[in-house]
């Protein structure tokens, strides 16, 4: 299992700095959340981590490996990546679309562990039992677990998960996490989450990552970074956050004028 | 419970192989109708006889010497527009793409009429072939011209499409110009060889498509994960370590090569690049290992079918082959579409 280390990363599109200098750790058997407002850069820092975009400068090492140096076949290996985007185009079914998260590995001729696999993650996600339906005929929500699962079906040891809960129900959502710590903490994998909800961030996340503006604003264990002042701030809104021991409650009351303030 | 999952995933797999047969077995019993259909009519024993042993002179004659190509290149022809036309809905993920969408038919027709109206050359070949390699020369270089645009703007679906169609209109408005200033007699010749017509066809020409249709076919069989991966969006497949720009860009060699060689034989055949695909993804899903040779054999049904109805259809006369194959098709891809599976794009 690898730990993640992003060191002064920056993106730029369009002439627009989107990543700037961000650098931080993920360690190991735990789950790092990044959390923002919309626009800060938290998707793009995913994709760099997955090299699905290249930075402009900064280096993401997998322990001492170097991002930069690794082929991208090699680093499909080793990361899963879940996009923000949901839609499964085409007539395929459940099975199918979480077989697929093990192309890397598969041959023309599916091979018995490949199957085992599938199988074996579909029952931890509850969805064996429609695994023969067609996936773009499933809910949003249906679609989502299908999608996770297709993630996790690479056995992989850095998962990168884009709002994996941002379509699902309470119950779904609260489901899905749970699983996706359980696994997390078993394959000592290096999670990290993009989160739009603050209490599941609390909740989940052994450490959290706020970026604002490209920037990285806060970064440390929730209870110690996630402050009525900080949410001013970052997102503009006024917030109660009721603290019991390390947990945390988020409650946001109103917006407010943001001032955009940076602390790393 | 995992041998359970086992033996779904086989139901399935054999199911897939079961319509794969089907449709092989559609495609030879359409092949001996063709055979066996025409101004000289044979049943079924004197036109395997014949193809064995040279009974019956003029049987022989007629069934060596015009039938057979007739019925291979429809088989060939059909399947290599069927492939053409299913690896450019995937790469593009658009249902409506097909070789005559994105212009290369267009392209292929621009070749043909400057070899008929200029006698003009391309390629220093004997006059006889100067029409199919002008065509397969425009053909395959409006490919590259889509292939450029992309390289400009990036290799896109919506970029390659809308370059596509582009030059698609460059050519047909081309096309046009040139028929404006053809005499009566050539514009008819660019006319006819704009229909579509496997009269001209021989055995070496079915010998070509025959070789270009089974190495391409063998190349995208040995990308098969990586082509269906492209149809759960570009980035889902960059993650997956698929190079998508690179993907979309091999595969756009091999349908450009599959569509020039099958358009500059036959003329422009627009419909079976659009429909095989389909009548193939309905039955046999999105998996491109069954896909692939499904969408083969679909093409070459469609276009044997449109074969023997244009021999039928007049007693004595052949209608061109391409205006038949729209004709049965259209009602036949309704159909599909108004009944078949929902949610397919």
């Amino acid at each position: 299992m690898v730990t993640v280390r992003v060191e002064d990363v920056s993106f730029c599109y369009d002439r627009k700095k989107v990543l700037d200098r961000i650098n931080f750790t993920a360690e190991q058997g735990e789950i790092t959340a990044v959390i923002g407002p919309n626009g800060a850069g938290k998707s793009t820092l995913l994709k760099t981590i997955a090299k699905i975009v290249q930075p402009d400068s900064g280096e993401i090492f997998f322990d001492e490996k170097r991002l930069s140096r690794m082929r991208k076949e090699d680093v499909s290996r080793i990361v899963s990546y879940l996009p923000q985007d949901n839609v499964i185009p085409g007539i395929l079914t459940v099975f199918e679309v979480v077989m697929l998260g093990r192309i890397p590995y598969l041959n023309w001729r599916i091979g018995e562990e490949d199957l085992k696999i599938t199988v074996k993650v579909m029952k931890e996600l509850g969805i064996d039992n429609y695994a023969k339906r067609y996936a773009n005929k499933l809910s949003g929500g249906e679609r989502q677990v299908v999608l996770v699962a297709q993630a996790l079906v690479r056995e992989p040891e850095v998962l990168l998960l884009d709002e994996p809960v941002s379509n699902l129900d309470i119950r779904n959502k609260l489901e899905i996490l749970e699983l996706i710590r359980k696994i997390t903490k078993e394959k000592k994998m290096t999670t990290i989450l993009v989160l739009h909800d603050l209490n599941l961030a609390a909740m989940y996340a052994d450490k959290v990552i706020i970026l604002s503006g490209g920037r990285v604003y806060a970064r440390g264990k929730p209870y110690e970074v996630l402050s009525e002042d900080v949410l001013s701030s970052v997102y503009g809104i006024e917030a109660e956050i009721r603290r019991n021991g390390e947990k945390i409650q988020v409650i946001p009351l109103r917006p407010v004028k943001c001032d955009g303030k940076r602390q790393f | 419970m995992e041998t359970e999952y086992y033996r779904i995933y086989k139901t399935v797999f054999y199911r897939r192989i079961f319509f794969i047969s089907v449709f092989a077995v559609v495609c030879f019993i359409l092949a001996v109708v063709d055979l066996m259909v025409g101004p000289i009519s044979a049943c079924f024993c004197s036109v395997l006889i014949n193809l064995m042993y040279p009974q019956n002179e003029t049987l022989h004659v007629v069934i060596w010497d015009y039938r057979l190509p007739w019925t291979l290149m429809a088989l060939l022809v059909g399947g290599a527009l069927g492939l053409a036309g299913l690896e450019m809905q995937t790469i593009l993920n658009n249902p409506l793409a097909s070789p005559y969408t994105l212009g290369i038919s267009a392209g292929a027709g621009f070749g043909a009429a400057v070899a008929y109206v200029f006698g003009l050359n391309v390629l220093p070949v004997p006059l006889e072939f100067t029409v199919p390699v002008n065509a397969f020369f425009f053909a395959f270089l409006t490919c590259m011209l889509i292939m450029f645009i992309g390289k400009i703007r990036g290799f896109t679906s919506e970029t390659l499409v809308l370059g596509g169609i582009a030059i698609a209109f460059l050519f047909h408005s081309m096309l046009a110009l040139l028929e404006y200033f053809a005499s009566e007699e050539t514009l008819q010749a660019i006319v006819f060889w704009m229909f579509g017509s496997l009269t001209k066809s021989t055995l070496p020409k079915a010998q070509i498509v025959f070789a270009v249709l089974a190495l391409t076919s063998a190349a995208l069989m040995s990308r098969s994960w990586k082509i269906t991966a492209l149809r759960l969006g570009d980035e889902k497949a960059k993650s997956l370590g698929i190079n998508v720009e690179r993907m979309r860009i091999e595969v756009l060699i091999y349908i450009s090569l599959l569509t020039s060689v099958a358009v500059c034989f036959v003329g422009i055949i627009a419909f079976i690049g659009l429909v095989a695909p389909h009548m193939a993804r309905i039955l046999l899903g999105e998996d491109q290992r069954f896909l692939i040779p499904g969408s083969i054999l679909c093409g070459a049904i469609v276009l044997s079918a449109g074969a023997i109805a244009s021999k039928v259809i007049v007693p004595g006369a052949i209608f061109p082959v391409g205006i038949i194959t729209s004709m049965i098709g259209v009602p036949f891809f309704l159909l599909l579409v108004v009944r078949g599976r929902k949610h397919i794009w």
